[in-house]
């Protein structure tokens, strides 16, 4: 931490994690000063030296996004993923898929779509921050460690103070069910913990939610939690004026999507006399971003292949970590410009890594292009984690010398071959 | 560059032109006087006998934002049935009922219309409701705030703060989302579903603020009017859909006590609880009172038979609603202490008695309000249908016979209770473009588009005539945008960028410390990075934010 300086800079929004937390305070040079949590300050402030390479051989950029086109423009099937960037670099990754014909999905999606899959099939009864924050008088968290990746969560979700709508906020009661242990933040709040097994997420939510429902369940617990712990979750839930039930979906394992739809099964039924409502907590890597403009771009999710037709939705047979088991992508680009989603180790495809750090270990990518970091070197945009907000984020510090992601793709973009190029 | 478009009959009913014979000169994208030095047209495009109008403006469509991207998630079978490849320097995109971003741009532009506006911008999503119309080609956009259920102003009506502190308010927020009207929905109602409240009344309190919807209405159509905004408020009245609601409807006419309103979807508004099934039309009602309240506008929510889906900013209704889905799923959102959305897919079925009744309803209204320039033709797409039923819509207003026809095909019992059949009126050329250029651009301030004089940005549709009128508006011949070719026989033969008409509001500063101080207490965010600006909107190179400067009038 610096010292406040004339120059320091105030209201930044940072892109380490789908908080996006706006209040933070940083110096010219772009150190956080103030309102950076632990993984923020983690960060460092310095511009990274980064060269683009070619078979880890340095080379211009111009170089580098020249054979980025050549290999795109040859490419059947190439698999646009990774997708951690700012909005106007989503917006150009799209139009890449879209004249490439290729497949795009997010790095980091798989607990997203155990939540989409749901919204898709039954639909979705859902909250957001500020109601959160001002309404929710009972929370219920399903989520094993939610505070080590949000280190903010609680303070900007369940901040201790006044409510607009709950005249005892000392009152507030919250459940963390299958974390090990409260935040520091909850200290004094009325916080229960209580350990639970989250692969069992499915039998669990339909306990809680048969109880919710007034039958009582033939069994002594479920996932760990003894009965007459969940009657007393259900009876605060039921007794509620506007009960928040939050879960991890990452943390339900492969069939996530079913205790998904038992929660909002329990959801439903509370409105059936009260209030109540669900919160997914925010996915990393602006999945919650990527998963907007892809839809609004193609109207269809992430996990389409842009087909001579036009886009396929498979939320199946699209996802990157399938595509890639059955070698149905010829090539990969991807984007990782800010946090949370790192290139997993792909061995028998070509590579074009677009990366605001350093390639990861082992076997350089085919091609590799340093990009700027959204928020600290650029003016960008960011949808925060829940979906809804979205927050224009004034630049940190003096641009590095690297292109932001959408400059990038269109510079490739202009080199394709023509009949691949769109005007727009 | 010289443009002409020679010969055309022209339909142009904000200079009174009906079907004249005439030229249309263009250069630098504006409509111009013939050269006086009888200077020759680089380009010459002979329309001799053609239909020529300005290029429609939908008044109301939900076109973007979250509430729109939530519905494409949902609406599964309308993206994998309906989908296009990237051709010809086109874009791909999907859907109908919901089309992408780019597909949206695309069909208004085949249709010959050159602007639609997004009427449910919820405060907390203003940026996102750019960010897709942004990407949305072809024509001009803007967008309506919704205020009425945000909290702030809640507060500040219930603790009783004066009338020119809301007007501030209003204007900041206005200004700070880039929006160029203001929308009330279900005044308070979605408010008070928050707090477990399943109805709402006119002059029912809400339980938490003790405040009633007269008087949230009331005090916001006066803000829009104080405040100098050109288009008057535009309400989603209560109870919308439910049986006997005309009576809430022309409530809140009274309620505004003469102020200038402009009543949306008035279709899902205009409905009786007589006969067996305890659901009749009152459009005779609402229609009489528009006849004899001229500070009244509406627009009409058409529905039509077929798929597609409601969405709609009011939590409470949807939520009541959720059950009749087709097919069976919904979400309904709380969204920030501003507001909601809801969303059920539906399908309109013409066997269907209330759905038939519903298609009378809406025609009946059409032919019984009297002034054309006080109705504007929209199905509140997707809600009522998909825009791109409008040639059809079109022909069923300009076709008795046709009318008749679709009549006699709906379920029996709606159609002998709708007096349908008997309303001989057919609407003419002149009237349809009131209804879709002429009437909207006068009553959203958009002084140089929806007419064909000079100085008029040069938004040109050109129809070939048909005994069909679905025909005629389904493919026009040309279509030009800000004077370019950008449609010729239906065809996108290029694409363009339009504009974005923001309103430009003075307000006191002291409301804006008053905002910040409640985004960083209650939302835990910051004002300044929620407020958009032309330059953030611009910096993509491709939009253009147009302002309309207010002259406030308190
Ligand atoms: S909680 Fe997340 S957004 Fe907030 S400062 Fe930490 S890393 Fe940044
Ligand atoms: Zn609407």
């Amino acid at each position: 931490m610096g010292v406040m300086s004339p120059d320091a800079k105030t209201d930044r929004v940072c892109p380490y994690c789908p908080l996006h937390c706006d209040d933070l305070i940083v110096s010219a040079q772009g150190e956080i000063l103030s309102g950076g949590c632990e993984i923020a300050c983690g960060h460092s402030s310095q511009i990274p030296l980064l060269q683009p390479t070619i078979a880890g051989q340095a080379v211009t950029r111009q170089q580098a996004e020249g054979e980025a086109a050549r290999l795109l423009g040859q490419a059947h099937a190439p698999l646009i993923s990774g997708l951690a960037c700012d909005v106007d670099g989503l917006r150009a990754a799209v139009a890449v898929a879209d004249q490439c014909r290729g497949f795009f999905d997010h790095g980091a999606s798989d607990g997203f779509f155990n939540g989409l899959r749901v919204l898709q099939r039954r639909g979705a009864l859902l909250t957001s921050p500020a109601e959160v924050r001002n309404r929710a008088d009972v929370l219920v968290v399903f989520a094993n460690q939610p505070w080590s990746r949000l280190p903010r969560f609680f303070d900007r979700y369940v901040p201790s103070g006044a409510q607009l709508f709950n005249d005892a906020p000392a009152n507030r009661k919250i459940v963390l069910i299958g974390g090990s242990h409260a935040p520091d933040p909850l200290d004094g709040a009325d916080v229960q913990v209580i350990p639970a097994d989250l692969s069992k997420a499915a039998e669990l939510a339909l306990v809680l939610g048969a109880l919710v429902a007034g039958r009582t369940p033939a069994v002594a617990s479920s996932a760990g939690i003894a009965i007459d712990t969940l009657k007393e979750i259900a009876q605060a839930l039921k007794a509620a004026s506007y009960g928040v039930v939050a879960w991890e979906n990452g943390d339900f394992g492969p069939h996530g999507d079913l205790a998904v739809e038992a929660l909002y099964d329990l959801i439903l039924t509370l409105n059936q006399t009260t209030r109540a409502a669900g919160l997914p907590l925010p996915p990393g890597g602006h999945v919650s971003g990527a998963h907007q403009v892809g839809l609004w771009q193609a109207g269809t999710p992430l996990r389409t292949c842009f087909t001579a037709e036009g886009p396929v939705y498979d939320s199946q047979l699209y996802s990157r970590a399938k595509l890639l088991a059955d070698g149905r992508a010829d090539l990969v680009l991807w984007i990782s410009a800010m946090p949370g989603a790192v290139l997993p180790k792909i061995d028998d495809l070509p590579v074009i890594l677009l990366s605001s750090t350093a390639p990861p270990d082992g076997p350089p990518p085919r091609v590799y292009i340093p990009v700027a970091t959204p928020s600290l070197d650029h003016d960008s945009v960011f949808f925060r984690g829940e979906g809804v907000v979205s927050l224009h984020a004034s630049r940190w510090r003096s641009p590095a010398p690297y292109l932001s992601v959408a400059e990038t793709l269109a510079q490739i973009s202009n080199q394709l071959p023509k009949g691949e190029q769109h005007p727009c | 560059m010289l443009t002409r478009l020679k010969g055309g009959r022209l339909y142009d009913p904000a200079h009174q032109v009906d079907g004249a014979t005439g030229d249309i000169w263009i250069e630098n994208g504006r409509i111009v006087a013939k050269p006086a030095n009888g200077a020759k047209p680089d380009v010459d495009h002979d329309i001799t006998g053609m239909v020529v109008m300005a290029g429609g403006i939908d008044i109301h469509s939900h076109i973007g934002g979250g509430k729109v991207n939530l519905a494409r998630a949902l609406m599964l079978e309308d993206h994998e049935t309906y989908k296009h490849a990237p051709q010809d320097g086109l874009r791909a995109g999907s859907g109908v009922a919901t089309p992408s971003t780019f597909s949206t741009g695309y069909r208004y532009a085949q249709m010959g219309y050159t602007a639609a506006f997004e009427p449910a911008v919820v405060i907390s999503n203003a940026r996102h409701a750019h960010l897709e119309m942004s990407d949305i080609p072809m024509i001009d956009k803007g967008g309506y705030l919704m205020l009425g259920n945000d909290d702030i102003l809640l507060q500040m009506l219930a603790s009783k703060r004066e009338q020119s502190a809301v007007n501030d308010y209003v204007a900041l927020m206005v200004q700070a989302t880039g929006c160029i009207g203001v929308k009330i929905v279900n005044p308070g109602g979605i408010s008070a579903f928050k707090f477990n409240q399943r109805n709402l009344g006119l002059d029912e309190d809400t339980a938490f603020y003790h405040l009633n919807p007269h008087r949230i209405v009331q005090s916001l159509a006066q803000a829009v009017h104080d405040i100098g905004l050109v288009h008057p408020l535009h309400i989603h009245c209560n109870n919308l859909g439910v049986p006997g609601n005309f009576q809430t409807t022309l409530d809140t006419v009274r309620a505004v006590e003469g102020l200038p309103i402009h009543l949306t979807h008035v279709q899902f508004h205009s409905y009786g609880a007589e006969g067996d099934r305890h659901f009749s039309s009152a459009a005779a009602h609402i229609a009489e009172m528009v006849n004899a309240t001229p500070n009244v506008n509406v627009d009409e929510g058409q529905s039509m038979f077929g798929q597609t889906v409601t969405a709609s900013g009011d939590t409470m209704t949807q939520f009541r609603n959720a059950g009749f889905g087709d097919p069976k799923k919904s979400i309904c959102m709380d969204i920030e202490c501003d507001g909601g959305c809801g969303l059920v897919p539906f399908n309109y079925k013409d066997k269907n008695f209330v759905n038939a009744l519903q298609w009378t309803i809406g025609l009946e209204l059409f032919l019984l309000v009297n002034d054309p320039w006080r109705i504007f033709l929209t199905t509140d797409h997707p809600n009522g249908a998909p825009f791109t039923t409008y040639p059809h819509l079109i022909r069923l207003l300009m076709d008795k016979t046709f009318r008749n026809e679709k009549l006699a095909g709906i379920n029996k019992h709606a159609a002998a209770a709708s007096t349908l059949g008997s309303i001989d009126r057919e609407y003419s050329l002149y009237e349809i473009a009131i209804l879709t250029r002429a009437g909207p651009s006068r009553i959203l301030g958009l002084k140089d588009r929806g007419h064909l004089g000079e100085g008029a940005a040069a938004d040109i549709a050109v129809y070939a005539p048909h005994a069909n009128a679905e025909t005629m508006f389904d493919t026009p011949k040309l279509v030009f945008k800000d004077g370019e070719l950008v449609v010729r026989d239906g065809q996108i033969v290029k694409t363009v960028w339009g504009a974005t008409h923001v309103a430009q509001c003075d307000f006191g500063h002291s409301i804006e410390k008053e905002v910040e101080k409640w985004f960083a207490t209650w939302k835990g965010t910051r004002f300044s990075n929620f407020v958009l600006s032309k330059d953030e909107l611009e910096a993509d190179g491709r939009s253009r934010w147009v302002g309309h400067n207010l002259a406030r009038r308190s």
